[in-house]
């Protein structure tokens, strides 16, 4: 430690520090514009000037280290003098149109020029006009307000790794530009923006919406990916008309950087499709009409009992949220095991990650959770991500595994068949035929374990090198289309690493040989460590939505009551069935795909999806809009009149998380506060409150009277939440489970319980056909989420992105008969979709990446499920040109 | 577009005479130029890509220094000194001239594509000011009488 | 007064641009000394000993910066040889590097003994293609025959030269900006601490001289340290300087003198004084990055010491001659533009001040201006001064200060009488 004084005041300073931060850790203000924490020193604007006992001349505190003794003095006439002409001649040729600039009110330059009040013109000001760039974009620039602190330039490059803009040219012409006029790169995150301290960089959907001193700020958590970045929402009375966040938040999952759809996301909070009256449909063929939550509650109430009393509680079933609170999901299912009295009940997990579940249980132990924190993976020597495009479905993980790449020197593996952003930072990638990765998987296992000396210690590891030899690399490497040399450097890179993580998504376990793909990743990740209880070592199953985790912890699972308590096992539901009022159905009940299996043979006769649009989210529309249809009563809790709510008997209007008070849980386990940031819109409640509603007319006595209240119970009823606070959540959440001392209990509390190699063979691969004769990749694009419920109804995002646009090779397009921007349609033998291709020249022949996030274009439609598949797998199909419309 | 294989394989030799990739980015944008006689887009990227460094920063880089061009030059390109010295000798008059004959400001290339003329800082042969230099040769004590027949020599 | 050629001793030889010819002209003997007689510590001794100082503006004693270097841990070591000549009227390094490109290259392998680096650089201005292709060829050839490379002179020493382009700016010349370009960035310099012998090139210890500074190196060796002392005007400012005398004289040139020869000596005795039989009106010491001088100062020595003493500096030796025709209002745009085109842009003093005081000259040109203004210019030109990032921003405005201190009347009779009292050709 060094101790300094500034203006008299004596502060204690780390190493290292600053002359800057001995100002900040005095309270003094010194003001800056080209400085920001978490880059590195610049030393551009030179206002930080300060007087420095013994030096010859004013320093700029930001770039100059504080020595032991130093005496700073923060202001003296000859300081401010120098302050005040370096900030007249920013003003020289800035705008002075602070009455219509979106930063007026919140303009650092605005704020110096008034702190040192400058209030005339020495040199002649010349006015420069308005230059706002021409690209049709979120991000809206105008040069001609830029003061060239360069901090937007900065933290595209240090912080996000893109470099999508640059200084360009220099002297007095020295500008913030990108190439030929042309950006590319850019992923609109918009960190940009948030780094600019005056008008220079605005969010188009933002400007002429507010002013400063008119908002209400609200932290909360964001509602779209896994990751579970804490955000900043603005509102102007009932309207979110901004999104922000704080850079200085280190404990926040993001530390205050977010994405595109964090940043531009918000508008579907306002957007005029919300579901605003509960509605009911009398009979069916009957239109759905307004009703009073009364009538509404009463009318659901009646038919439901009515169905129960006459058809048994299993012949009704309820689709829960992974995007609604843990207390909403909590009280669904305590609803229809303790109410309605069945187990029928499932959630998004289905549609995605049921796989993992399923491996991680039978071979580890484990309910399918990261067995750490994101940031570990800063210790890790070699990432590995697999089945995944992180870049576009989670982009924070992405971030930091650019950053660690970068940074650390990590190395990072990416197996996946699609190019992706991560490709530019890999050491090498193998495009993996979609469907093949057992046999690579193995492949590797059996080489990773020839290679290691410490396998023996695995239980089973004989076997298990026995089985996976059976994949030689030149077999396998024809199976996968890669080549034999590129598989032996990857194993060598694996080898020469210490401490592995292994990042996978949705690509690797939505296919038909799901559950294996998995149980291969696990064997692998067990001959690598991976499930070592040491930072760095890692195995991050990346969940689609914000609340997957929470919503499977509490128990939306056929198969689990809260906590991942396996029902029909001893003392499994105790917790649950102490705070209810009936005996918990005992029998195992059927997941989605059975519910509709049971619907459409007529067993099932209702059903009660809560924020979700299996229509479209799920694989296979058809079967699942046919079986919804069949239902007798269909109940649809919602925010919008989704495709599924259309089908509906009876209509619930929901809330959005931003008028929602609870917990998520993030794909570390993280259970994390959500606040409102206004209040309910329209005529809607909480999810939680509606169930509550409709459990005490169907004779309940729920009386919870906030959140806080359902998630106290949710810590008694769910073990690994044991200890958590409501209260205790509310800075950057905290991670399950916690120990006896009601602490934290790290990562080594979820150490595998079993470590049980499987032994799996490759399945079946899709396989082209003369009828259908590509291979059609889903992918997921970055503007948008999910079936774009969300997303496409936030005006931010579909200026970024407003149509699903596929991306076909130019020698099949020639082939198709279709040139770049033209109609294609493609068909499988469930369906069809029409959309535009984008056509690609170097891309591989054969394969059609179709983006999964448009409900114009629904890829779920092109899908036939049984029960035994999931989510949005490689598909042959056939590509013929088509007509707009 | 696209940089041909053999440029190409120059480009990554001239590389890797450099301890990091990011020090080939202006041998490689030299080599480019003197190819081209300026840098095109595509050229641009594929050497960023090479040399590793994103885009727009090495376009910022290219944009910096003032002998490296994004647009098509002139067949020949004539720098003339504005600098300390020559403009004492009056070195003004000498641009002023060459402005006169070629028809076009420093700056600018003639509509024929033969010249592009650039005003610079001192080209280090100030005991021969004013000076030009036209094609990387250096043209010295030079007077305005004499330009027409310099210029007319290309 | 007579020329002292040490340096340029050889620079009108054509045969010396050949390994051959410099070889017969006594060169490499001095590498050979060193490499195999000497150990690096003893070379960076006699050159600290030598009183040497960087000869390419700064003045920083060289011994001292490869003292700084050869102690530092860190591996590999770079050699930069700063070839971005560019101070307007400076035209020194690029007679030594078309004409003794050997001399360098000995003058580096020495260095590199010294500080123990293993690959040195030529930073060479974008310009300077002809200095470029001869110092190539004899990069080549000294490599052919073992003077670069592994082992070199049998020594266990090993040394490789790469010659690098700049591409126009100015800033570069400057060593950290000059370190950011060689890593293929913008020249923008570098915040100090850390200096480069600690944290140069990619991070590594570094050690940036200048051509002439190196090209001193080979003599000093060789003829020990005392002599060099002896060439000079002592206390610390020893050997000898290539002035470059250009403007309104009858003989400008490079002349290289005993460090130390006056103004007077410099302009009337070797440069043959005035053209046209005119009066001297002002001198620039060091290039307009220097105060300027009046007759007054005529008996001003041309060291370190004594032009700083004078209030201007010796910087890289640019002198530049005014006669009494010249009008001080032009001067002062035309210094001030270079600077505002050769600012990197990136602070806002350098960046902006630059612009305002060339925007507030021109409208006194044109008599548009009050006198006020003078004193405007005055204060920015302080607080640019006072506050810019690097040397440059620092340095621009001391010519205009100068020159509107010492000839206000320039200025004022523009202002008074609205246009120029020359009637110099406005532009």
């Amino acid at each position: 430690m060094i101790s300094v004084t500034v203006d008299g005041i004596s502060v204690e300073l780390e190493e290292g520090s600053s002359v800057l931060d001995a100002t900040m850790a005095a309270k003094v203000y010194v003001p800056t514009l080209c400085y920001q924490g978490n880059l590195e020193r610049f030393g551009a604007c030179r206002l930080c000037l300060v007087e420095v006992e013994g030096f010859r001349k004013l320093i700029a505190a930001c770039t100059t280290p504080a020595t032991e003794g130093m005496v700073i003095k923060s202001r003296t006439p000859e300081i401010d003098s120098m302050r005040k002409t370096i900030v007249e001649l920013l003003l020289l040729h800035h705008p002075l149109d602070c009455l219509v600039c979106d930063k007026g009110g919140e303009c650092d330059l605005q704020d110096l020029a008034f702190n040192l009040k400058v209030t005339k013109d020495r040199f002649g000001y010349e006015e420069t006009p308005l230059s706002y760039d021409k690209m049709d974009s979120v991000i809206l620039r105008d040069m001609s307000k830029c003061v060239l602190c360069g901090r937007c330039v900065r933290v595209c490059d240090e912080i996000r790794n893109i470099g999508a803009i640059g200084f360009s040219k220099r002297g007095i012409f020295t500008e913030i530009g990108y190439p030929y006029n042309r950006l590319v790169h850019c992923e609109m995150c918009g960190q940009c923006i948030a780094s600019c301290p005056v008008g220079a960089l605005n969010s188009k959907i933002s400007m002429f919406e507010s002013r400063p001193w008119q908002i209400e700020k609200q932290e909360t958590i964001c509602s779209y990916c896994g990751c579970g970045c804490s955000f900043v929402l603005e509102c102007k009375g009932a309207r979110v008309v901004k999104v922000s966040s704080d850079e200085s938040k280190k404990h926040d999952v993001n530390s205050g950087l977010l994405c595109t759809k964090g940043r531009f996301g918000y508008g579907y909070t306002n957007s005029p499709d919300r579901i605003k009256t509960p509605m009911i449909r009398k009979e069916k063929g009957e239109e759905l009409v307004s009703v009073s939550w009364e009538e509404a509650i009463e009318f659901v109430s009646e038919k439901l009992t009515k169905i129960k009393d006459e058809n048994g509680a299993d012949s009704i079933g309820g689709l829960g949220s992974s995007r609604c609170t843990n207390e909403d999901n909590y009280l669904f299912q305590k609803f229809f095991r303790d109410v309605v009295g069945t187990n029928n009940i499932d959630n998004y997990i289905r549609g995605e990650h049921a796989p993992t579940l399923v491996a991680m249980e039978e071979m580890l132990g484990l309910p399918g959770v990261s067995n750490d924190a994101l940031d570990s993976m800063g210790e890790s020597d070699c990432i590995i991500v697999i089945g995944s495009n992180p870049s576009n479905t989670h982009p924070y993980v992405s971030l930091i595994i650019k950053q660690f790449v970068r940074g650390n020197g990590t190395k990072l593996i990416v197996i996946d068949p699609e190019k992706m952003e991560l490709s530019r930072f890999s050491d090498s990638q193998l495009r993996v035929v979609p469907g093949s990765e057992v046999s690579l998987l193995n492949c590797m296992t059996s080489l990773l374990m020839k290679n290691s000396k410490g396998v023996s210690a695995l239980d089973g590891g004989k076997k298990l090198f026995e089985h996976t030899s059976k994949y030689t690399t030149d077999k396998v490497a024809k199976t996968c289309g890669i080549s034999a040399e590129d598989i032996e450097t990857v194993v060598n890179t694996i080898s020469e690493s210490e401490k592995i993580s292994i990042v996978f998504g949705e690509r690797l376990v939505s296919q038909l040989n799901g559950t294996d793909n998995v149980k291969a990743l696990i064997n692998l990740g067990m001959v690598v460590g991976v499930f070592d209880d040491k930072k760095g070592c890692g195995f991050y199953p990346l969940r689609s939505s914000n609340n997957v985790q929470g919503c499977s912890d509490v128990g939306v699972l056929p198969d689990f009551f809260p906590g991942y308590e396996r029902i029909g096992e001893a003392g499994s539901g105790d917790g649950l069935s102490a705070v209810s009022a009936n005996t918990l159905p005992g029998s195992v009940g059927k997941n989605f795909y059975e519910m509709l299996d049971a619907a459409l043979s007529g067993s099932l006769k209702a059903m009660y999806i809560m924020g979700e649009n299996p229509t479209l989210a799920f694989a296979g529309a058809g079967k699942i809009v046919t079986a919804l249809k069949k239902l007798d009563f269909l109940v649809v809790q919602d925010i919008f009149m989704s495709e599924s709510a259309e089908l509906a008997d009876a209509v619930f209007p929901a809330t959005t998380y931003a008028e929602k008070n609870g917990t998520f849980t993030n794909l570390e386990r993280r259970v994390q506060k959500v606040n409102a940031a206004i209040t309910p819109l329209f005529d809607s409640l909480g999810d939680w409150e509606i169930i509550q509603r409709l459990a005490c007319k169907m004779g309940a006595n729920y009386s919870y009277k906030d959140s806080g209240e359902v998630f106290d119970e949710i810590t008694r009823t769910v073990s690994s939440y044991e200890g958590i606070t409501y209260e205790g959540l509310a800075d950057h959440g905290t991670f399950w489970p916690y120990n006896d001392n009601g602490e934290p209990a790290g990562s080594s509390s979820i150490s595998p319980k079993i470590m049980k190699p499987a032994l799996v063979e490759q399945g079946d691969i899709e396989k082209t056909s003369q009828e259908f004769p590509f291979l059609m990749l889903p992918v997921n694009i970055l503007f948008h989420h999910h079936s774009g419920a969300m997303s496409s109804r936030s005006e931010g995002l579909n200026m970024l992105s407003s149509e699903a646009i596929c991306e076909i090779a130019s020698d099949d397009a020639k082939l198709i008969g279709v040139s770049d921007g033209g109609m294609v349609e493609i068909r499988s033998e469930q369906g069809c979709i029409k959309l535009k291709c984008n056509v690609v020249i170097g891309m591989k022949k054969g394969s059609v990446f179709v983006p999964c996030n448009f409900k114009d274009a629904p890829v779920s439609s092109l899908f036939g499920v049984t029960s035994e598949t999931v989510g949005f797998r490689a598909l042959p199909v056939k590509i013929t040109t088509a007509v707009e419309g | 577009m696209s940089l041909s294989p053999e440029l190409m394989s120059e480009l990554e030799q001239i590389v890797s005479r450099y301890e990091q990739p990011a020090g080939g980015l202006l041998p490689s944008l030299h080599r480019v130029q003197e190819e081209f006689g300026h840098i095109p887009e595509y050229a641009l990227e594929s050497v960023a890509r090479l040399v590793g460094v994103p885009k727009a920063l090495a376009y910022g880089v290219l944009s910096f220094y003032t002998l490296f061009y994004t647009e098509k030059q002139g067949e020949n390109i004539i720098l003339a000194c504005e600098s300390f010295t020559c403009s004492l000798m009056e070195s003004e008059k000498v641009i002023g001239e060459v402005e006169r004959v070629l028809g076009i400001k420093a700056g600018e290339t003639t509509a024929d594509e033969k010249f592009t003329l650039y005003s610079v800082p001192c080209l280090g042969d100030c005991d021969k000011a004013p000076v030009l230099m036209i094609n990387w040769k250096m043209y010295e004590n030079v007077k305005k009488e004499e330009i027409a027949s310099i210029i007319d020599t290309f | 007064m007579e020329e002292t050629r040490v340096l340029l001793k050889n620079t009108r030889d054509e045969k010396n641009r050949t390994l051959s010819g410099y070889l017969k002209n006594g060169g490499f003997r001095a590498a050979k000394e060193a490499l195999k007689t000497m150990e690096p510590s003893d070379v960076i001794s006699i050159v600290k000993k030598s009183s040497l100082r960087g000869r390419g503006g700064a003045g920083f004693p060289s011994g001292m910066k490869w003292e700084l270097c050869a102690a530092d841990k860190a591996f590999p070591k770079y050699l930069i040889c700063n070839a971005d000549e560019g101070e307007p009227g400076t035209f020194k390094d690029r007679e030594l590097l078309e004409n003794d490109p050997f001399a360098i290259i000995e003058g580096m392998l020495i260095s590199a003994y010294a500080i123990g680096a293993s690959k040195g650089y030529v930073y060479l201005r974008g310009e300077y293609r002809t200095a470029g292709k001869r110092l190539e060829l004899a990069i080549e050839e000294a490599k052919k025959k073992g003077y670069i490379g592994d082992n070199i002179l049998g020594s266990d020493f090993s040394f490789d030269v790469l010659v690098y382009m700049g591409a126009g700016s100015y800033i570069c010349g400057e060593e950290t900006a000059l370190l950011e370009s060689l890593e293929g960035k913008e020249g923008n310099s570098r915040i100090k601490p850390p200096f480069p012998v600690n944290v140069g090139l990619w991070g590594k210890p570094t050690v940036v001289n200048n051509v002439e500074t190196l090209c001193s190196v080979p003599h000093i060796v060789l003829n020990g340290y005392e002599w060099y002392r002896a060439l000079g005007s002592g206390d610390e400012c020893d050997g000898t300087k290539i002035y470059s005398l250009s403007g309104h004289v009858n003989k400008p040139g490079n002349y290289e003198l005993p460090m130390g020869a006056t103004l007077r000596e410099l302009i009337y005795d070797i440069g043959g004084g005035i053209r046209n039989g005119k009066k001297l009106k002002a001198v620039f010491p060091g290039g307009p990055s220097s105060s300027c001088l009046t007759p007054d100062d005529l008996d001003t020595k041309m060291d370190f010491k004594s032009l700083a003493l004078a209030g201007s500096m010796l910087g890289s030796g640019a002198v530049v001659v005014m006669d009494e025709d010249t009008c001080m209002v032009e001067v002062a745009i035309n210094t001030v533009s270079f600077y505002a085109d050769e600012s990197c842009g990136k602070c806002t003093p350098c960046r902006e001040g630059n612009l305002w005081i060339k925007k507030i000259l021109e409208r006194v040109r044109v008599g548009e201006a009050s006198e006020e203004e003078l004193s405007l210019i005055k204060d920015l030109g302080e607080n640019m001064a006072g506050t810019c990032f690097c040397a440059l921003g620092m340095g621009a405005p001391s010519a205009v200060l100068s020159l509107i201190s010492k000839f206000r009347d320039d200025f004022v009779k523009h202002v008074q009488i609205k246009g120029c009292p020359k009637r110099v050709i406005v532009r």
